[in-house]
Order: C-alpha cells, then sequence, then structure tokens
C-alpha cells in the first residue's frame, strides 16, 4: 500500500488480487444483491485509492481495508432504511441482536451435490442475524483477529465472541441437518 | 474447543462455497482507476529530490556573487601614489582643470604616469647637475693649489718611476674606465701637487711638469722610488688637511664615477708615501677586486707585492 501511494500503480494490482474475492464476498453475502453488491465494491475500492496519500501502516492492511468496506455497507443500510442499530456492547441486548431478522434467503441457485453443503452454508450465513454474519464473514473472509474485529465494528472482544458463538452454533446445526437428510437420502 | 473458535468442518464447506469473484469488468474498471489516480497526481511522491538541481544552481549562483563582491576592484596601488613626487602634484595642482567627469583633484591615472616620469627625468637632470657642481668644485680647489708658489710647482717635476705610464698605455689601461679621465687627472696633479711638497727637491735635471691645469696626464710625480722622506716644512697642516680631502673626495668620485688604472694606481703611491699603509691596502684589495687576474699584470712591480700580507 505504501508503495502504491508512493506512485507504482504494480504495488495496487497486487493488493486488489489478493484482497478482491473475500471484500466482494463480504459485501455480497450481506447485501443479498448482486448489484449493489458490486457498487458497495467499486465504492470502497475507489475510496481505498483516493485516501492512498494518507495510509499509515499502524494496523494491518486488511483491518484498513475492511474498515473502509464496513463503513461503505453501513452507509448503505442507513441510506436504504435496512439497519436497526442496537447498542451491541450491552449484553442483555444480546438477545436483541440475536432476534434480529434474518435475512432474506438469496435466490434460489442450482444445487450441486458436491456443492450442496456450501450453498447450504452460504444459505445459513445468510439467515444469521447481520452482527453475526458480519463476525463471522469478517473472521472468515477477512482473517481478521477477534481483537481486530472488535476494533472494526466498534465492539468488545467478548462481545465478538458472543457473535461468532451464536453464528456457528447455527451453523453446525444446518450442517448437521445436511448430513441427517444425507443419510436418509441414502436410505 | 471453543465455540468461538474456527471449525474445521465449517471452513472446508465455507471455502468450497466461497468461489464468488467480482466481474472481470469491474476489475479492469478499478484498475484502470487507480493507474489513473497515480498517473495524474504530482510527482513530488516520485521524485523526492527534484529540488536537488535547483539549489545547486543557486548555491553556485550565490557563491558567485559573493566572490565577485568581495573581489576588491582594481585600483592604483599605494605605493605608485605614496611615489608620486611633490613636482607632479604641484604641478597636476597648478595644472588647468580637468574635464567634470575627472575632477579638478584627481589627474587621471595616464597623466600622473606620465608626470612621474617627467619628475624621474628631472631627478635624473637634477642628480647630473649636482655631479657636475662637485666636479666644478674640485676642479676650483684644483686651480686653487695650483697657484701656490712657483718654487712649489719646481717641485711637482717627478723623477720618471720605475714603470711610468706611457701615453699608449695610459690609453689602453684606461679602456675599463674611460669616463672622467681629465678631471681625475687635473684631481690628481693637485695631489701630486701637495706631496711632492713634502718631498725633498728632485733631480734637477729633470725639466718642469706643465701646469697641472694641462689635460696631459700627470709624470708620475709620486713614484714611490722617488720618495726621499723630506719632512714637509712649508704648509704642512693645509697639505695633510688638503691631501684627507682629496682622498675622502676621491673615494666619493670613485663610488659615483669609475676610476682609470693611472688614476688608481696613482693614488696608491701618494698613499703609501703619504705613511696611511692602511688606507693604500684598502686601494690596493679595492684595485685587485676590480681588475681580477689582470690586476697584477696592471699594478707596477712596487705595488704588486704591497698589500700582500708577506709584504707587510
Amino acid at each position: 500500500m505504501l508503495a502504491y501511494a508512493a506512485g507504482d500503480p504494480s504495488a495496487f494490482d497486487a493488493l486488489y488480487a489478493r484482497h478482491k474475492g473475500g471484500v466482494y464476498r463480504y459485501l455480497a453475502r450481506q447485501c443479498r444483491q448482486a448489484g449493489i453488491a458490486d457498487e458497495l465494491f467499486q465504492d470502497v475500492w475507489m475510496n481505498l485509492i483516493r485516501a492512498r496519500a494518507s495510509y499509515a501502516p499502524t494496523a494491518k492492511f486488511t483491518t484498513w481495508l475492511y474498515r473502509l468496506a464496513h463503513n461503505r455497507m453501513i452507509d448503505h443500510f442507513r441510506s436504504s432504511g435496512h439497519l436497526t442499530l442496537v447498542s451491541s456492547d450491552d449484553e442483555a441486548h444480546e438477545d436483541a441482536v440475536v432476534a434480529l431478522p434474518a435475512a432474506r434467503a438469496s435466490e434460489p441457485e442450482p444445487l450441486a451435490h458436491n456443492r450442496e453443503l456450501g450453498e447450504r452454508l452460504r444459505a445459513a450465513v445468510t439467515t444469521l442475524p447481520p452482527a453475526q454474519r458480519e463476525a463471522f464473514l469478517l473472521q472468515r473472509e477477512g482473517e481478521l483477529s477477534l481483537a481486530e474485529i472488535a476494533a472494526l465494528t466498534g465492539v468488545g472482544v467478548e462481545t465478538v465472541k458472543s457473535r461468532l458463538r451464536y453464528a456457528l452454533s447455527k451453523l453446525r446445526a444446518e450442517l448437521i441437518d445436511l448430513e441427517d437428510e444425507a443419510r436418509e437420502g441414502r436410505r | 474447543m471453543n465455540e468461538h473458535e474456527r471449525d474445521p468442518r465449517i471452513d472446508a464447506a465455507w471455502r468450497a462455497a466461497s468461489r464468488d469473484e467480482p466481474p472481470v469488468a469491474l476489475d479492469d474498471a478499478i484498475r484502470a482507476a487507480a493507474r489513473r489516480a497515480v498517473d495524474s497526481a504530482p510527482q513530488r511522491r516520485r521524485d523526492k529530490h527534484w529540488w536537488y538541481p535547483f539549489a545547486a544552481a543557486a548555491t553556485v549562483a550565490v557563491i558567485a556573487v559573493g566572490l565577485l563582491q568581495l573581489t576588491p576592484p582594481e585600483q592604483v596601488t599605494p605605493a605608485i601614489v605614496a611615489d608620486a613626487p611633490k613636482v607632479a602634484k604641484q604641478e597636476a595642482a597648478s595644472a588647468p582643470p580637468q574635464s567634470n567627469a575627472i575632477g579638478p583633484g584627481t589627474p587621471a591615472p595616464v597623466d600622473v604616469k606620465k608626470k612621474l616620469a617627467a619628475a624621474d627625468e628631472r631627478a635624473e637632470s637634477a642628480r647630473s647637475n649636482e655631479r657636475a657642481q662637485k666636479l666644478q668644485r674640485q676642479r676650483d680647489a684644483a686651480d686653487k693649489l695650483s697657484q701656490m708658489p712657483a718654487q712649489d710647482s719646481a717641485r711637482n717635476v717627478a723623477a720618471p718611476a720605475e714603470t711610468p705610464p706611457s701615453a699608449s698605455s695610459f690609453a689602453r689601461r684606461s679602456e675599463p674606465f674611460p669616463a672622467a679621465a681629465p678631471e681625475a687627472a687635473r684631481r690628481d696633479a693637485a695631489v701630486a701637487t701637495e706631496a711632492q711638497g713634502r718631498l725633498q727637491s728632485a733631480p734637477a735635471a729633470e725639466p718642469a711638469a706643465p701646469p697641472p691645469a694641462a689635460a696631459s696626464p700627470p709624470a708620475a710625480g709620486v713614484a714611490g722610488g722617488t720618495v726621499t722622506g723630506a719632512p714637509l716644512e712649508e704648509k704642512p697642516l693645509r697639505a695633510k688637511s688638503a691631501l684627507a680631502k682629496d682622498a675622502s673626495e676621491a673615494q666619493v668620485q670613485a663610488k659615483t664615477q669609475p676610476r682609470s688604472v693611472e688614476d688608481w694606481i696613482k693614488l696608491i703611491r701618494e698613499l703609501r708615501s703619504a705613511g696611511r699603509i692602511d688606507e693604500a691596502t684598502k686601494e690596493i684589495a679595492a684595485f685587485r677586486s676590480a681588475y681580477g687576474e689582470r690586476a697584477d699584470s696592471l699594478l707596477p712591480a712596487d705595488l704588486r707585492a704591497f698589500g700582500t700580507p708577506a709584504a707587510r
């Protein structure tokens, strides 16, 4: 990033190739519409280009990149009216976080057996509450640590742990259901 | 395993499902925008040292200007101004006013040089005038001495020396010092007259010597061989003082005008006959240093040995 900020365009190409998939999936899994995801994705990278001069290597580049993506996504949800802000640092509101309406299921896609698990898992992620989904995606796509997720989302580390716990429990349940269905199918 | 930690099964399933990529067109658009942003940005970040050539040029310019200002302008050296003679300055003051550009009190450098040259010429002419006046005084002194009683003049006849210098030898030997031979001869004649005053009468067979005023080379009146040691009976103090005066004048004149061989030898003989051995020795030493190897050939036999340590 420093090389690109110094004027080396090939440095940007390397950064983009390394992180474009994770950022795109992070946005796509939360927006549930490809067009919007593309728009947000382009906005995130344009913001990065414009902010290259002010970049300071005080944290990981990944953390800074996903912060840009997180902020752009929040701005989109605010403008579209789909976001209900709830204080997530308070443990008393954990139930409210959990009770947030799940995202609408993505459009049905042709499922093959060898991709069924992944599809079901991806579908299960989209049904997770936004906070849990975001924590799960930041951990899986961004490869961020608990502390980095906490700093990025503005919550405590324990809250991040809680969100991830709930997300994983639901996803495991979905996997068990898939295995049971597969077992029953073979029967 | 903590519940919030990563589940390998879920991770594997998620990697299999996470193959979504942005569209190629979107990739191209973003890359192009990134390249445009870098190309259009100022080159400050690329060339951090862009200002080096300007700084170097400015530094060189400052140094050059500083050197030019520190270099003193060409001006007349103090020595030339200090050596300007008073005559030149007086002439400059009395000269008609110069042009307005130069100023009345400050003559142009070319005029100063001309005036200095003229002043030098005048100084040289003054020196030569002084020299001539001095010679005239000596001549006058010789004339006065020549007006002594006739009996003194009869004694001026000198016996021939062992090696009386002939006219031809005089002419030959006087070649290195061709200047002022007549004046030196006249002076030496006066000295010889005084020296003869102390001697006994010369052999009567000798004819009377020509008067000192004549410009002929005198006979070797002070030949050492004819000294008989007769004491001075007439005007001893005056003769001695005149001799000392003439000797000192001879030394001064020797510095200003080169001495002829004949005159020099005559002087040495006179000094020796007068008992002034040290001075005679010095004169011989000077003669030898002047003529070098030729000195022995020029000196008469009686003087050749004189002045050497063995002779003393």
